[in-house]
């Protein structure tokens, strides 16, 4: 009887622990998924809208897609090196940085790099706008090269973190796109005209083009020090243009 | 005397197909070398419409005409590439941008290209899967060609912009086409390093892909990409930094020492 009763006490005090667990909030171990289209900025698709290289096919829309911030690397790793937030904190975070990434895919739809949003919108990015980039970083096409280095851009005027540098020396350190109808595979026929050979390495040239600017400026020693590992990166690139860059940029602290 | 001037007739009459011919290779690939039948077919298809395009080119609504063939994608990709110039204000320019364009101003831009270029068409250019335009400026002075490849090539915008002016700069038949120097045998980089094609990796020496003159198509090119950079008053920062990105890759095409000095000295100081 005794031993009945200690079971059903145990099985209890089981259950409130599970309850307990699944009804904390969760924003203190990472945001939850990002909608690219949240309630409050829908995507719209203007009439025309078009989008640039898609391998072997002609332009398309950027498509909004479901990610899921948490399973991004550097993701748990920004959201416990912070301060535990409240979930209505949470939410807005999530909101914010689905918006950023929404203005931005309205921005390749529309093919205008001199939209002033580009200057207005993506200064001070949360760690979360930040993994929503670079999420969409990874989602797009390696052909859709203006476009990688258009994020590559925004987040290099962001570089606080040890993701932010992480990524930039991963940037530098791809390997070259051979062509822009199909990375992987090199163009039939002549060389490509000049701009579209620099455009083949553009997401690298930016990324070495903001550090350049930032070398200049003289950084922090622990921002320099960063910057050096991602420019030795860039020297050894299997790329001859981007190693040639790096070797041109000032990375000895 | 009389052997003479029809010896002197002779040669001209051989070599004018042939000269033009070189233009033709240079700018429409090895298989254009001689009239081909479809050249030819444009050709007619362009005198035909001359009547056409006189009463359209004084027209303010259809400064370009465009050929049946061109989609609307690649119309309206290139009225936004010039809306985007046309409206480009900057507080100050270079003296080779003076002398080339005029102030830097979007309505300066336009002028320089609706002078030079006045039908677009659509076409493979003969230069395989990485050209993007092309001009024949000894048969179609004022028609400037593009490949399906401006538009579904994602390239930042000045890119875009930089290629059609580079071309329109072409047109200028009176200037021999602006056309490229040969680079030089060994062409080497400031670092002494050979400059190779990136991806074929085949030397560009002796090639026709350099400017002698601070004038030509390159050098037009990159003025007016510096010139962006230094000085557009209502650019993004991302196009400021692509202006420079692309406009510094082309100095190294530049291969007269006065040419490049005056560059330099009008861009870099």
């Amino acid at each position: 009887m005794t031993r009945a009763a200690l079971a059903i006490a145990g099985a209890a005090v089981v259950a409130a622990f599970a309850w307990f667990i699944l009804r904390a909030p969760r924003a203190p171990r990472g945001p939850g998924p990002v909608e690219y289209a949240p309630p409050s900025m829908p995507l719209a698709r203007k009439p025309g809208a078009r989008q640039g290289a898609v391998a072997g096919g002609l332009p398309q829309t950027v498509e909004p897609v479901l990610l899921d911030v948490r399973a991004l690397p550097g993701a748990e790793a920004a959201a416990a090196a912070r301060p535990s937030r409240t979930s209505g904190e949470a939410i807005d975070a999530r909101r914010d940085a689905a918006g950023k990434v929404a203005i931005l895919d309205e921005i390749f739809n529309s093919r205008n790099d001199n939209d002033p949003r580009l200057d207005r919108e993506f200064k001070n990015l949360t760690p979360e706008a930040k993994a929503s980039l670079r999420a969409r970083y990874r989602h797009l096409p390696p052909e859709r090269r203006n476009d990688r280095g258009t994020i590559v851009f925004l987040l290099a005027n962001n570089l606080t973190t040890a993701e932010d540098w992480n990524f930039l020396q991963n940037v530098v350190s791809e390997p070259p796109c051979l062509s822009m109808s199909d990375c992987a595979k090199p163009p039939a026929g002549q060389d490509p005209e000049p701009n579209v050979e620099i455009t083949l390495v553009y997401p690298q040239l930016v990324a070495l083009s903001r550090l350049e600017e930032m070398l200049r400026r003289v950084p922090p020693a622990e921002a320099a020090r960063e910057a050096s590992r991602v420019i030795r990166a860039a020297e050894s690139s299997a790329s001859p243009i981007v190693a040639a860059k790096a070797a041109q940029l000032p990375h000895r602290f | 005397m009389r052997m003479l001037s029809i010896a002197v007739l002779s040669a001209l009459l051989y070599a004018g197909p042939a000269l033009a011919g070189s233009f033709e290779e240079e700018y429409a690939g090895p298989g254009a070398a001689a009239l081909s039948p479809k050249m030819r077919a444009f050709r007619e298809q362009w005198e035909r419409r001359q009547d056409d395009r006189k009463n359209l080119a004084e027209s303010a609504k259809a400064p370009i005409v465009f050929d049946s063939d061109v989609d609307s994608a690649l119309q309206q990709q290139i009225h936004e590439d010039l809306s985007f110039v046309g409206g480009l204000q900057g507080t100050a320019s270079s003296g080779l941008h003076r002398k080339i364009f005029g102030e830097m101003a979007g309505a300066d831009y336009i002028q320089f290209f609706e002078k030079r270029i006045k039908e677009v068409g659509m076409d493979d250019c003969g230069g395989g899967a990485g050209t993007v335009a092309c001009v024949r400026p000894f048969f179609f002075p004022n028609k400037m060609w593009l490949t399906k490849n401006y538009v579904r090539f994602n390239q930042p915008q000045v890119s875009r912009v930089e290629t059609v002016f580079h071309e329109a700069r072409h047109t200028e038949s009176d200037n021999g086409g602006w056309s490229h120097a040969m680079c030089p045998t060994p062409f080497r980089d400031e670092n002494g390093q050979d400059v190779r094609g990136i991806l074929s990796g085949t030397l560009i020496q002796g090639k026709a892909a350099c400017d002698r003159t601070e004038f030509g198509a390159y050098s037009t090119g990159l003025v007016m990409l510096k010139n962006i950079q230094k000085f557009c008053a209502n650019c993004t920062d991302k196009v400021k930094m692509d202006a420079g990105i692309f406009g510094d890759d082309v100095l190294k095409r530049i291969i007269d020492a006065r040419a490049k000095t005056a560059i330099q000295d009008d861009l870099y100081r």
